[in-house]
């Protein structure tokens, strides 16, 4: 079986949206400087060489049993500061998704806001109920995945047992509303682009250290987007500080790690980056490990093919990636809540 | 997690007193203050505390640390997020080199912090000397997962 867990899909125009949403906040958002300045952006913020361009969309993957579909313009809605107008965007987004990128074999995933905790449950609910979404988008906002501010989020996935996948905007380190990264504010978008792998580890840690893991034993994370050889030396980084300071986090009953390698999973793009000087081989040998990968082939942004996946990883590698993502498909009964 | 209070499984009574061997008198071990010793030919460390008296293995099984330059102290217990539960006062001693955690009553790693332990070592009070068997206890039978 073959699962592609980062596939995008845009909206050719905000406007086809206003159909799904309340009359009145569609002429809200009819003004020229949201429709533009919107628009400009929508092949991911700043972080494609299509930026400016019309939007665009990747579709279902040929060889994939499973592609699963990430609204990025729905999850740019981290950067907003109107966060009211950012629900009622992602809600107007799901329904379109529902009716435009659900398929046999495509699914798109449900957008929820960061900033509110509360309607994203009540919008977890409610689209799972309808059926045809195969995950739940939950955007980098600026309060980390461990805290309690997303537990309503949490609770509510573990009850439809659909996996959170948190894929970067391209807002994160830029805007206000949305993630900052490590060390301070960048210049440059390319050095933005290079660091985005700080985004997965901050919020893997604050999962690990602040009991998110213990408290909702159900939930599955993926981390898309953000690369994956980091993963191995910040699981040994969190455990030895859990080895000394355990008594300082008495929640965590456990090592940390031990969590992360049965609920925590990131995509394979860029596969080139593990791959220079043996890395693959050295750091993903271990078993616990190489099955925390799962095939995201971040098209149409010029992504990994499978066969980009074979070239890189050999046959056998490979087609353990591209299966992986077996472990994130829906439950159809929640586990351990 | 190890219990330090509640999981001392062994007892110097189930050893052979005849053993033991006399280490120093009672009062020349001043409180939580960690000395080595001498038993059976190999190097133990030795403290008396507010929960009584212990002899345990000398080398932190991590990386080597000499626990006599180890720090008595309690734990926290699991517990929830935020929450903090803590006991055992005297019955947790941890390594100078990294901090962990070994209950002094049987060598083994607090909460299961690292899978090796110290060793543990059955003591008496005999008419006010300290006594050590060099009988290092047996590991706790390993629960099934």
């Amino acid at each position: 079986m073959i699962y592609d867990w980062d596939r995008h899909a845009a909206v050719p125009d905000y406007r086809e949206l206003f159909p799904y949403m309340d009359a009145s906040w569609a002429k809200h958002f009819e003004r020229g400087e949201f429709l533009g300045s919107i628009a400009e952006s929508s092949n991911h913020i700043r972080m494609s060489v299509r930026w400016g361009l019309p939007p665009v969309s990747a579709g279902a993957a040929a060889e994939a049993d499973l592609s699963l579909v990430v609204p990025h313009q729905g999850v740019a809605i981290n950067g907003w500061a109107d966060q009211v107008a950012a629900t009622v965007f992602a809600g107007a987004m799901n329904s379109y998704a529902r009716e435009h990128w659900t398929a046999d074999r495509q699914a798109p995933a449900i957008v929820v806001s960061p900033h509110d905790p509360a309607w994203s449950a009540g919008e977890i609910r409610r689209r799972a109920a309808e059926g045809g979404f195969a995950a739940i988008a939950l955007p980098f906002g600026p309060v980390l995945f461990g805290s309690a501010h997303y537990d309503p989020v949490y609770a509510a996935a573990s009850d439809v047992g659909l996996p959170i996948v948190a894929h970067y905007s391209g807002v994160e380190g830029r805007y206000a509303g949305a993630a900052p990264l490590s060390g301070g504010v960048h210049y440059s978008a390319f050095s933005r682009n290079a660091l985005l792998p700080h985004l997965a580890e901050s919020n893997i840690s604050s999962l690990a250290f602040e009991g998110a893991f213990e408290r909702f034993p159900a939930v599955r994370f993926l981390f898309s987007g953000v690369g994956f050889s980091w993963l191995p030396s910040l699981l040994w980084r969190i455990d030895r500080e859990w080895r000394t300071f355990r008594h300082d986090v008495p929640w965590v009953t456990r090592v940390p790690s031990s969590y992360v390698l049965e609920r925590v999973w990131v995509t394979s793009w860029p596969v080139r980056e593990a791959t220079l000087g043996g890395d693959w081989e050295r750091l993903f040998h271990d078993e616990a490990f190489r099955g925390r990968v799962v095939f995201g082939s971040h098209e149409p942004f010029d992504g990994d093919s499978v066969t980009d996946l074979r070239d890189q990883l050999g046959a056998a590698d490979a087609a353990q990636v591209l299966g992986n993502g077996e472990g994130l498909l829906a439950r159809s009964q929640a586990v351990g809540q | 997690m190890t219990s330090p209070a509640r999981d001392a499984r062994t007892d110097a009574r189930e050893h052979d007193p005849d053993d033991f061997e006399r280490l120093c008198p009672l009062a020349e071990l001043e409180l939580n203050v960690i000395r080595e010793a001498t038993v059976g030919g190999r190097t133990v460390c030795v403290v008396r505390t507010t929960a009584g008296v212990f002899a345990f293995g000398a080398v932190c099984p991590h990386q080597g640390g000499a626990m006599r330059d180890g720090i008595v102290k309690g734990t926290m217990d699991p517990s929830p997020r935020n929450v903090y539960h803590f006991g055992h006062q005297g019955e947790v001693v941890a390594c100078p080199w990294h901090g962990y955690e070994f209950d002094v009553r049987t060598g083994e790693s607090v909460c299961g912090v690292i899978r090796g332990r110290v060793g543990s070592y059955p003591v008496e009070v005999r008419g006010g000397d300290v006594y050590c068997s060099p009988r290092r206890r047996k590991p706790r039978p390993s629960k099934p997962a």
